[in-house]
């Protein structure tokens, strides 16, 4: 019952509480004023909230405004406070609201007056409102203005009742030297015992009033640095997390209860570009699907007259519905472990999947938490892990994956990661590296005494585990996953939202917000300046000229030999192996794809046994195709070039490279509008030369549909990476 | 079978909705070819002492390596040539081609099979033998048979079958005439392999003749290997993928301003997927092509790709691009792995899980002086026990992604064969979307003994972990089932599923420690998963009918005013909704709420 009262119970009520006040306004110049970085952080809460499509409401305080506008208005009471926006779902207008319409005020204002207009408001906007949950107030001020405390027992008392988190954000809070001060809250004579912090008496009461309201509500306080990490949290809140229930087995007589929480897993963007009709997006678009036979008249085939099959090398098999019934391999949901091994026959490498899975016992189970605390410490005193068997659910495939024991001070638990089958082994052999001193194999690449030298200068200098400062001042790590946010999503959002508030401009530049975190921490890009110019002189880096006339295929592409071994017969190494194998065998035959016989060339290239040259015979082929196109008199060559391409895209599936094509013809399509061959790319689209997708090639980035959308003119950039049936049946249960 | 498709292997089930498949999966590729040279002699046909003779030993590795490259390899061309019979085929005395250079399949399989079970008996009838055949004809059709073939093949192979170690004993001519035909054809790019057969206590010279039409890389070769081997490892049943060593692209890696080598980047474990379904006639199982348009729905108007454009739908806005501002989101920098910094190896969490990993080695062909770097940075970053932090962008249409390099040095076996090779892995780092926040409960620990009876049953189902162990039995089971029905057996061969624990030998390995690590954290009435406080729980049925009754007497209507929904349960409401004809599907009680507010309007 309780359970269930908290699932209805998903959605939480917030109110932004923003100082406007003068102090809120000033900054150095060239630098940003707390209020325009606090409104960036609002920014960042709507647009998260919005394109999470969260049912979340939010209402927006202002306080320090000039004008007052809030219902306890009272004589001198809750002066300068403002209710900016009702209580409701985030939406562009109120962004529009928060980015354009945001005044700056000249007045000082009590920050608890403003979050007790706050919770008032919360209460009165959420009259006859289902499915609230949590509550919070998000207080974003420099918490330099006066206040008085005198609500502040009933205040905290209203908070605690009805269980409202409150946040604060606001520059280097918290990053208060207590020890220094040795202040409690009211006091605030410390005065600068900091140097450097130039905090004013009534701040530092502010802040001490802020850690006391947030100890009281279970809250937590944030500076602006920290904030914009800290909002993933506020997203991925209401992604109510789901146990997988299962018991966890050794052998018939010994079964646990657990549960599986995901502790980490590839999010993924909420929606994926949808295709509309330029001229009215509005219409309904439709996408229609028929078979036909391979004759003259492509004969659509009746639906009912159609089986589904396979390949057996050149027989097309069918399988019935019936068929696959039967046949079907059968499975119950289980977690059944098949042994113990130590950690190290789990490389890290071979960690497989999209996620993590946490395993703890049974909630309320105290003597599955027993047994499981007792394993737990056990694998982990001998360093070991279990091997398991995994079925999500009856009828889904099983996954071999392993438990990790993990230990914290707080709690202790299991990870389940997957790892590969036998199938999705690949073992391929490559040329010993000269690693330890006197190393005899591919001695001529043992770096020097002085080049390990200058690498390990550039280690020392470039350490990133302390290339960062925390609250308190200390070094820490920089560039940590948990506060880095994956780039591509927040350019989606970026453009999403600029295109939204200025349908008619183009795109807008990368936010500097965003390309920040993709460099390196400014500590560090001082720091090894020097060790990475010494590295540049330690050694001598070349690039291959691309350019090769008269030169064999043996010097113009070494290439690791060695490619033909197959898992079944691993064979020792060969010493030479990084030189190329079996060079003698080399012939000074065809060196590269010509105009004359394009085709021949490529394939006598690629079909080297004893070179890989595919990729500079891709690359030469390209070029070929390119040059045809574009020397063709009208239509002339096009049939040539589209032999060339054909013959192009068929290599690159066989030899499972279809992404160099891919990109190839994506670029190749953008060469041929502006230059005029818009005809080309027809042919292109009418002979299906396009896009490889994965249904052709296992390695193609690209899923069918994008390859299908892309040939309809579109290009479906969103990763539609395949999921599998249980991850997102995972994720299902997850969003709920 | 560079072919496979998405990288699901889940529930055909879930594939019905990919209707899209079967396209363009023919795509007619070059690859291997293979061609099977028997000796067909009558010492060939004489009966071991297992009842079997050569022959029959041969044609039986030849129908597993068919059947093993259907799933291996499936485009490449295979074709199986008799020597030593009486009649022939064509220009060549005693030479006869029983299956020209083609793609395996089932017919080719059971044909095989036939000659292998009851054919040989009738071979005298059928080709007769005749010893006098010339081997250098017999490798004269094989290169004619490579030439012709209208596949372009990548790597041609000659198997010869044999166990006469001297065929041409004491006609010099022809030793000669074989000797220059091998030498052809080493030279034409054909490897040329003798798999030779001895019965027991007799032994097979190679000096005698075939030592100088074997090309192999080693000079000393004086003794053949045991044939047992290799034969071991062509009757072996494989159903796995075969993947040729290939980096999936090569890119710079950026260490400091202006210093960038080369690396490969390789998959080393990849999902490894069912074969693509494809769409057949019924009528005759040809394949279908398939096309697909796009129209609007009102006007039925046919959309060309420049009629589209590409759009998301938020905060109650429908917001477009173009096709290429798409692209050009996704568009950061040029592809390369950028480096930030090094951290200590502690820092990559086991549970830091988004993606498999790849794998870096050094390329020289594109920038020299790529392995001495290479080499140096992945010796310091073992000694130091740090990864490399980078910034990888795979291709320039790939978003930027954060990932370790972890160092990995070279490991050999006993044999000095490789098993893992040297080389960086690449770790693909979460991003802070990634994260869950998982909530730990307070719980009770185990004590000293628990924890000591727990580490006996781990020491005693211990075992040395490799992945190769674990076939996946969905794959396998998959292959087996299109393999019955293509060879239209009465049912697939048998499959062992490597992944389900063998129960009896855990209980015999640890079933005493298992019950005493039982005994010590478990109650004595303890039953797993069952909750034992909600002790006399109702059944469901005694449930209904209590919200039958509750829900008679109760105000949907002025219960969902009054915005006291939730605090009746989940049965009892849908009880109420069904008595108050409210259409309700769902079993969510915040949907069940939902949906009786919506019926009266009740925000």
């Amino acid at each position: 019952m309780s359970t269930l009262v908290t699932m209805a119970a998903s959605k939480e009520a917030i109110a932004i509480v923003l100082d406007v006040g003068p102090t809120m306004n000033s900054a150095p110049a060239g630098e940003a004023t707390p209020l325009q970085t606090a409104i960036q952080a609002i920014t960042m809460i709507l647009q998260r909230k919005m394109f999470a499509e969260s049912k979340d409401e939010i209402a927006l305080i202002l306080f320090g405004t000039t004008d007052t506008d809030n219902p306890l208005v009272d004589g001198d009471s809750y002066e300068h406070v403002s209710i900016a926006r009702h209580l409701g779902v985030a939406d562009f207008d109120l962004l529009q609201m928060v980015q354009n319409d945001i005044q700056p005020g000249d007045t000082p204002a009590d920050f608890i007056d403003a979050m007790i207009v706050a919770m008032d408001h919360l209460e009165s906007g959420l009259q006859g409102k289902r499915g609230f949950g949590s509550k919070r107030l998000i207080v974003l001020s420099d918490l330099s203005s006066p206040f008085g405390d005198d609500q502040l027992e009933t205040f905290i008392d209203v908070i605690q009742k009805f269980n409202v988190e409150v946040n604060f954000i606001g520059p280097d809070l918290d990053d208060n030297d207590d020890d220094a001060g040795g202040a409690g809250p009211a006091e605030g004579g410390s005065g600068d015992a900091t140097p450097g912090k130039d905090k004013t008496p009534q701040q530092r009461a502010g802040e001490a009033m802020a850690k006391y309201i947030i100890e009281k509500s279970n809250g937590a306080s944030y500076s602006f640095n920290e904030a914009l990490p800290a909002l993933s949290y506020f997203q991925s809140r209401q992604v109510r997390p789901t146990a997988w229930k299962c018991l966890l087995e050794v052998g018939p007589n010994l079964k646990i209860p657990i549960n599986g929480y995901i502790k980490m897993k590839e999010f993924k963007l909420k929606q994926s570009w949808k295709n509309v009709y330029a001229k009215d997006p509005s219409l309904e678009i439709k996408r229609e699907r028929t078979h036909h036979l391979d004759d003259e008249e492509e004969t659509e085939v009746d639906p009912d007259d159609i089986v589904e099959g396979y390949c057996y090398g050149s027989d097309r098999v069918p399988m019935t519905a019936e068929d696959k019934e039967t046949m079907k391999y059968q499975s119950e949901k289980c977690f059944k472990v098949l042994g113990f091994t130590q950690t190290e026959h789990v490389k890290r490498g071979h960690h497989m999947g999209d996620s993590c899975l946490s395993v703890s016992a049974e909630k309320g189970d105290e003597a599955a938490a027993v047994a499981l605390s007792a394993l737990i410490h056990a694998l982990y005193e001998t360093n070991c892990v279990a091997i398991v068997r995994r079925v999500y659910a009856a009828r889904t495939s099983p996954r071999i994956g392993c438990l990790i024991p993990h230990i914290k001070a707080d709690y202790e638990c299991l990870y389940w990661i997957e790892l590969p089958f036998a199938e999705d082994i690949r073992t391929y052999t490559f040329g010993s590296l000269p690693l330890k001193e006197g190393a005899t194999t591919n001695k001529k690449y043992t770096p020097s005494a002085d080049q390990l030298k200058a690498v390990d200068e550039l280690i020392t200098s470039m350490d990133l585990s302390t290339a960062a400062e925390n609250e308190d001042g200390e070094k820490c790590e920089a560039l940590k996953p948990k506060l880095t946010f994956n780039p591509y999503f927040q350019r989606v959002y970026q453009c999403l939202q600029h295109r939204a508030l200025h349908p008619d401009e183009p795109l807008p530049e990368l936010s500097p917000l965003i390309a920040r975190c993709l460099q390196r921490p400014q500590a560090v890009e001082v720091a090894c300046q020097a060790s990475a110019e010494k590295l540049g002189k330690a050694f001598k880096l070349e690039r291959v000229a691309k350019k090769k006339e008269d030169k064999s295929g043996e010097a113009m592409f070494k290439e690791n030999g060695a490619s033909k071994e197959g898992p079944a017969a691993k064979r020792p190494k060969m010493d030479d192996d990084l030189a190329g194998g079996i060079q003698a065998i080399t012939k000074a035959k065809v060196t590269e794809v010509g105009t004359v016989t394009p085709i021949e060339d490529f394939q006598d290239l690629i079909s080297r046994k004893d070179e890989d040259l595919f990729e500079k015979a891709c690359e030469q082929m390209q070029e070929r195709i390119q040059q045809i196109v574009t020397d063709s008199f009208g239509q002339q060559f096009y049939g040539k070039a589209m032999d060339c391409l054909k013959a192009l895209r068929t290599e690159s599936i066989k030899k499972s490279e279809s992404n160099n094509f891919n990109d190839f013809i994506q670029d190749f399509k953008d060469t041929l509008i502006t230059k005029g061959r818009r005809d080309f790319w027809d042919k292109i689209i009418a002979e299906k030369q396009c896009l490889v997708s994965k249904m052709e090639c296992e390695e193609s980035d690209i899923s069918k549909e994008e390859a299908d959308t892309f040939m309809a003119g579109e290009v479906k950039k969103e990763e539609a990476t395949p999921q599998q049936e249980e991850t997102t049946a995972d994720d299902l249960l997850a969003d709920l | 079978m560079a072919d496979f498709g998405f990288a699901r292997f889940e529930d055909d089930d879930a594939n019905e909705e990919e209707e899209e498949e079967g396209e363009e999966w023919q795509a007619r590729t070059l690859k291997d070819g293979l061609l099977f040279l028997l000796d067909c002699s009558k010492s060939m046909f004489e009966r071991l002492e297992d009842g079997q003779c050569h022959f029959q030993l041969a044609i039986r590795c030849i129908k597993t390596t068919m059947q093993n490259k259907i799933i291996s390899s499936d485009k490449d061309s295979v074709g199986v040539v008799f020597i030593g019979t009486e009649n022939s085929d064509g220009p060549n005395k005693h030479i006869n081609i029983y299956h020209d250079l083609g793609q395996p399949c089932a017919s080719r399989i059971l044909a095989l099979e036939d000659m292998e079970e009851t054919g040989w008996k009738n071979f005298n009838m059928l080709y007769g033998h005749d010893p006098d055949f010339s081997l250098s004809d017999a490798l004269w059709t094989c290169a004619d048979m490579f030439s012709k073939s209208p596949q372009n093949l990548n790597n041609k192979r000659v198997m010869l079958f044999t166990n006469n170690d001297d065929p041409h004993a004491g006609n010099t001519n022809r030793q000669i005439q074989a000797r220059t035909k091998a030498s052809d054809l080493a030279n034409t790019g054909i490897d040329l392999e003798l798999i030779h057969l001895v019965k027991s206590g007799q032994t097979f010279d190679v000096n005698k003749f075939y030592k100088d039409l074997l090309f192999t890389d080693d000079d000393e070769l004086t003794e053949l290997p045991d044939p047992a081997e290799r034969l071991e490892e062509l009757l072996t049943r494989m159903r796995t993928k075969d993947h040729k060593k290939r980096a999936t692209r090569r890119i710079p890696l950026t260490l400091g301003e202006g210093v960038s080598l080369s690396v490969g980047v390789y998959n080393l474990v990849r999902t490894c997927a069912k074969p693509p379904m494809v769409k057949l006639s019924k009528k005759d199982n040809s394949e279908l092509k398939s096309h697909t348009k796009t129209y609007l729905k009102d006007t039925v108007e046919v959309l060309m790709p420049q009629d589209l454009k590409k759009a998301q739908t938020y905060g109650a806005r429908r917001i477009c691009f173009e096709n290429d501002e798409v692209k050009a989101i996704r568009q950061f920098d040029e592809s390369g792995l950028k480096l930030m910094g090094f951290k200590p190896r502690s820092c990559l969490k086991p549970y830091f899980q988004v993606k498999p990993a790849q794998f870096l080695y050094p390329d020289e062909g594109s920038v020299t002086g790529s392995t001495t770097l290479f080499t140096a940075l992945l010796r310091k970053c073992l000694d130091r026990d740090v990864v490399a932090i980078c910034k990888y962008v795979p291709g320039k249409s790939n978003p930027p992604k954060f990932a370790a390099l972890l160092p990995q040095d070279e490991e050999l076996d006993e044999h000095k064969v490789q098993t893992t090779p040297p080389g960086f892995h690449v770790i693909f780092l979460p991003f802070a979307d990634d994260f869950r926040k998982v909530k730990y409960e307070e719980t009770p620990k185990a004590n000293e003994d628990q924890v000591e009876a727990a580490k006996e049953v781990v020491k005693k189902l211990k075992f040395q972990f490799s992945s190769e162990m674990f076939e996946n039995p969905v794959l396998q089971n998959h292959w087996r089932n299109i393999e019955a029905l293509a060879l239209d057996r009465d049912e697939p061969d048998a499959m062992i599923d490597y992944t389900m624990p063998a129960d009896d030998k855990i209980t015999k390995k640890a079933g005493s420690a298992i019950r005493e690590f039982r005994d010590l954290v478990f109650p004595a009435d303890y039953a797993p998963g069952q909750k034992k406080r909600a002790a006399p729980s109702e059944s469901a049925a005694a449930k209904r009918a209590k919200a039958a009754e509750t829900s008679v007497t109760l105000d949907l209507e002025t219960e969902a005013r009054a915005g006291r929904l939730g605090k009746l349960t989940v049965a009892v409401l849908k009880e109420a909704a069904r008595n108050a004809n409210i259409p309700c599907l769902a079993t969510r009680k915040a949907y069940i709420i939902d949906t009786i507010s919506n019926h009266y309007s009740v925000k």
